[in-house]
């Protein structure tokens, strides 16, 4: 979306990392922070990203981020993706960050495993996740622009025609 | 520093999207301000230059600093943000008055026949006056500060992306529009205006700065969600609020006390800017074109060398296909090169090719004396060995067998070498290469052409040693005689005519693209195209050949054929083009039209095969692919339905079926493009 306003409009921003929070929660020696940088979590790739804090709220920047999705499917079976995040995925560098693919919809159990300088802490918690949107859903400002220019061209026409004296 | 405020100040964004279009706004500026320059000089212009590119400069800081990555987590880095957008970048590139060098950087007929008529539309005139008028301009300033600050409207920027867009949209425009009266060069009113201007519009900043440090309650509860260091939200809004105050105040009062000295010290009107005629400039002299043209064995040696070692790694090295280079060069980045470089200049892959230096070995070692026979002169030939290519693309994975495609590189150098061995001229370029024919048809959107410069000197010419060649080198292979040569159809772009012509009339000029799709006259060695079945079989081949191949990489194409794929590619490549053709040649009145529309449904197809090749190319470093390939098909279905339009002279009735044929392909392209795609050769 960000990048039609770019197009649009020349000035538009880019989100950061985080967006919306899908939990902040204690880790044991850590608070844990889980951002989507999507509204909402959608079956497909997620850009998930973690803040990973001490309690007096000063940032852990040497922790190794693990997050673990598990859901269970029709046939009994426990589904679990596992993922490490990093900071070299994340743009804003405080945060881990991982694009998860999430293949399916409904309730995942997801859990946070961190560990830094001999210390661990673990969060869970669960996301629901929406079915996906189809791409036009994503992509209909790009696709917008053929009918736009169609009439804009339109436009001009008429108004040659209407002003062609002026015009020469 | 520790490490955290390390990460910080390290967290730029870098949104590709953002940054071609600063660079693409930077490149225009400077393009219109050179030609500018060339006409007359403006004492004052290269400060102007620099307060633009200083504008852009500070919406790039704005949107891909660490300002934007913790926007969200700290008012305060959101409002110098919004600060930088809405108080600091307008008057910036105001100041580089962007308006005439922007337009002389675009091309001048889409700024004559496109931009002009909206330009000079009184309905445009009224708006745009009623829009700068400064009451409407501080009034519209004043609304958009108040009323995206409020707490619901700014909560619900931070809670949606489309939001938060359109904030900062409706910032940085109702700044364009504040500073707009005040920087412009042409107003006629008074300056001292501008000071009560100035200085209400601070005074609404100092009352929501006033209302950001002393309310004394958190206005927006997103901000104490996560606190990521020991500032409390609390301080972090007031600290939000003092940027706004004192910086942000500072900007209006600046000015307002700089046309204050000026109102007040008497100085009259604006100074007439001063303007130097500009003579005698220096033209640099130097010929690039005849410089390629005595340098080209070098690329098409190093192109050789790159081929050999494509063979040698298919045929001896490991047979992964991303890990090998006959899995990865030819399949995803020569493709992809190839193309960009006919979008963007010509054909340069055919200038470079690496069999042109085997076939001219062969000519060392073979008596290349025969004609080539006389019902072989056409394109059918390369059409059948178009298909068939697209058909074993498929069939024999030829994208996931690094052995085959060496082979088929090695057939190749072999093809190249016998058939310039035993008969005289390129044949093998002209009547047989069907990658050399895929790039002629795509050249003819290329924006760069091998013609004469001046038409006149080549009336004067007795020796015609472009088409003849003389003593020194050799005439056009391809029998193109440069004055009745039109557009890149079977030109190779080998720079013998360039070398041969006597008087330098020959070079590589630029021209509008796509525009000798609409010129149904003769062409040297090719004729009037709508006479020519075999070219227009070959342009709807290589069209429809874009959707077949891009298609087959789709998963609901490949379970609908699983191994019938020669059925696939007859009916994509030709069946279904020939009925679709057919239908819309009876559905549109007149003489002639399916030979004269049809082959403008070529741009739809190079659109599809160029937004196919960016997939390829690209995936692998650009996060989101989608919106390249989008915009390459948007452009494809503009252009050949402009070309449609232009042909049928207006008349809609015998335009519609081919427009809408070529919404069609733009919507089947667009449906393969959203499919689930193979990531073929890539890691």
């Amino acid at each position: 979306m960000k990048k039609l306003f770019l197009f649009v409009f020349p000035v538009l921003l880019a989100w950061a990392d985080g967006g919306t929070v899908l939990f902040h929660k204690p880790a044991g020696d850590f608070d844990i922070t889980l951002f989507s940088k999507s509204e909402a979590v959608r079956a497909g790739v997620n850009d998930l990203s973690v803040l990973v804090q001490r309690p007096d709220h000063s940032t852990v920047m040497d922790a190794t981020v693990l997050l673990h999705l598990e859901q269970k499917q029709t046939t009994g079976d426990i589904l679990r993706l596992t993922a490490i995040a990093t900071h070299a995925k994340a743009t804003n560098k405080t945060l881990y960050a991982v694009p998860f693919n999430i293949p399916a919809t409904g309730t995942w159990h997801l859990e946070a495993d961190i560990t830094s300088q001999g210390k661990t802490g673990t969060a869970t918690g669960q996301i629901d996740v929406l079915p996906p949107l189809p791409p036009v859903a994503n992509y209909w400002p790009y696709v917008a622009m053929v009918p736009a220019l169609g009439v804009a061209f339109l436009i001009n026409r008429k108004l040659r025609q209407r002003y062609r004296p002026r015009l020469k | 520093m520790d490490s955290a405020a390390t990460a910080a100040f390290a967290s730029w964004t870098f949104d590709w999207t953002a940054v071609s279009i600063l660079l693409a706004a930077l490149f225009l500026y400077i393009r219109g301000w050179l030609r500018g320059r060339t006409l007359i000089r403006d004492q004052s212009d290269q400060s102007r230059l620099l307060a633009f590119a200083a504008g852009l400069i500070v919406i790039f800081l704005a949107i891909e600093s660490p300002l934007d990555a913790f926007d969200s987590l700290f008012l305060s880095a959101h409002m110098t943000q919004h600060l930088l957008l809405m108080m600091l970048a307008p008057p910036l590139l105001l100041l580089g008055r962007p308006f005439l060098p922007l337009l002389r950087g675009l091309p001048k007929s889409f700024v004559k026949e496109g931009l002009g008529p909206f330009l000079t539309w009184p309905v445009f005139k009224n708006i745009a006056t009623f829009l700068t008028a400064p009451p409407v301009t501080w009034l519209i300033f004043a609304v958009m500060t108040v009323a995206w600050h409020l707490p619901f409207c700014y909560e619900l920027a931070l809670k949606s992306s489309a939001w938060h867009g359109v904030q900062h949209a409706c910032f940085f425009w109702s700044g364009i529009l504040f500073w707009w009266p005040i920087l412009d060069e042409h107003s006629k009113r008074p300056s001292w205006i501008f000071i009560p201007y100035l200085l209400l519009a601070d005074m609404v900043n100092t009352g929501l700065s006033a209302w950001f440090v002393f309310s004394g309650k958190l206005l927006y509860p997103t901000y104490d969600l996560v606190r990521i260091s020991s500032l409390k939200a609390s301080d972090d809004q007031i600290l939000a609020g003092l940027i706004m105050w004192v910086p942000g105040s500072l900007i209006y009062l600046v000015p307002a006390f700089l046309l204050a000295m000026k109102v007040f010290s008497g100085t009259r009107a604006q100074q007439p800017p001063t303007f130097e005629r500009v003579r005698n400039r220096p033209v640099s002299k130097f010929n690039w074109t005849a410089f390629i043209a005595r340098h080209r064995r070098w690329p098409q040696a190093a192109l050789l060398l790159v081929a050999i070692a494509v063979m040698a790694d298919g045929w001896f090295g490991k047979q992964i296909t991303p890990m090998n280079l006959a899995g990865t060069l030819p399949w995803i980045y020569w493709r992809g090169l190839s193309l960009l470089a006919l979008l963007t200049v010509g054909n340069l892959f055919c200038m470079a090719c690496p069999f042109i230096l085997v076939r001219d070995l062969g000519r060392t070692i073979l008596p290349a004396k025969l004609k080539w026979p006389r019902a072989l002169r056409n394109k059918w030939l390369a059409a059948a060995l178009f298909v068939t290519y697209l058909w074993a693309y498929e069939a024999l994975n030829l994208w996931n067998s690094p052995w085959l495609t060496a082979w088929l590189i090695a057939g190749y150098f072999l093809t190249a070498l016998l058939i310039d061995g035993f008969f005289n001229g390129a044949s093998f370029c002209k009547y047989v290469c069907p990658i050399g024919q895929f790039h002629f048809v795509i050249s003819m959107v290329s924006p760069r052409e091998i013609a004469v410069k001046s038409p006149s000197v080549c009336r004067t010419c007795k020796t015609f040693d472009c088409i003849k060649g003389n003593t020194q080198t050799r005439g056009c292979e391809l029998d193109l005689f440069q004055p009745k040569k039109l557009g890149n159809l079977d030109c190779t772009f080998c720079l013998d005519c360039v070398k041969a012509c006597p008087h330098d009339n020959v070079g590589l000029l630029t021209i509008a693209p796509a525009k000798t799709f609409l010129a149904d006259t003769y062409r040297s060695s090719i004729g009037r195209l709508t006479k020519r079945n075999d070219w227009i079989a070959m342009i709807l081949i290589i069209t429809f050949g874009a959707f077949v191949n891009a298609a087959a990489m789709t998963d609901p194409v490949m379970m609908l054929i699983l191994h019938r794929h020669a059925l696939f590619t007859i009916a994509g490549t030709i069946l279904v083009p020939a009925l679709l053709i057919a239908l819309c040649g009876l559905l549109s009145p007149g003489k002639n039209t399916v030979r004269k529309f049809a082959i403008l449904l070529a741009p739809m197809g190079i659109a599809m095969w160029a937004a196919h090749a960016a997939y390829h190319a690209l995936a692998a470093f650009v996060p989101d692919i989608m919106p390249i390939e989008i915009l390459l098909l948007n452009a494809g279905v503009l252009l050949s339905i402009y070309l449609i339009w232009t042909a049928a002279q207006g008349k809609i009735r015998l335009a519609a079926p081919w427009a809408t044929l070529a919404l069609g392909l733009y919507a089947t392209g667009l449906w393969i493009l959203f499919q689930p795609m193979q990531m073929r050769g890539m890691m």
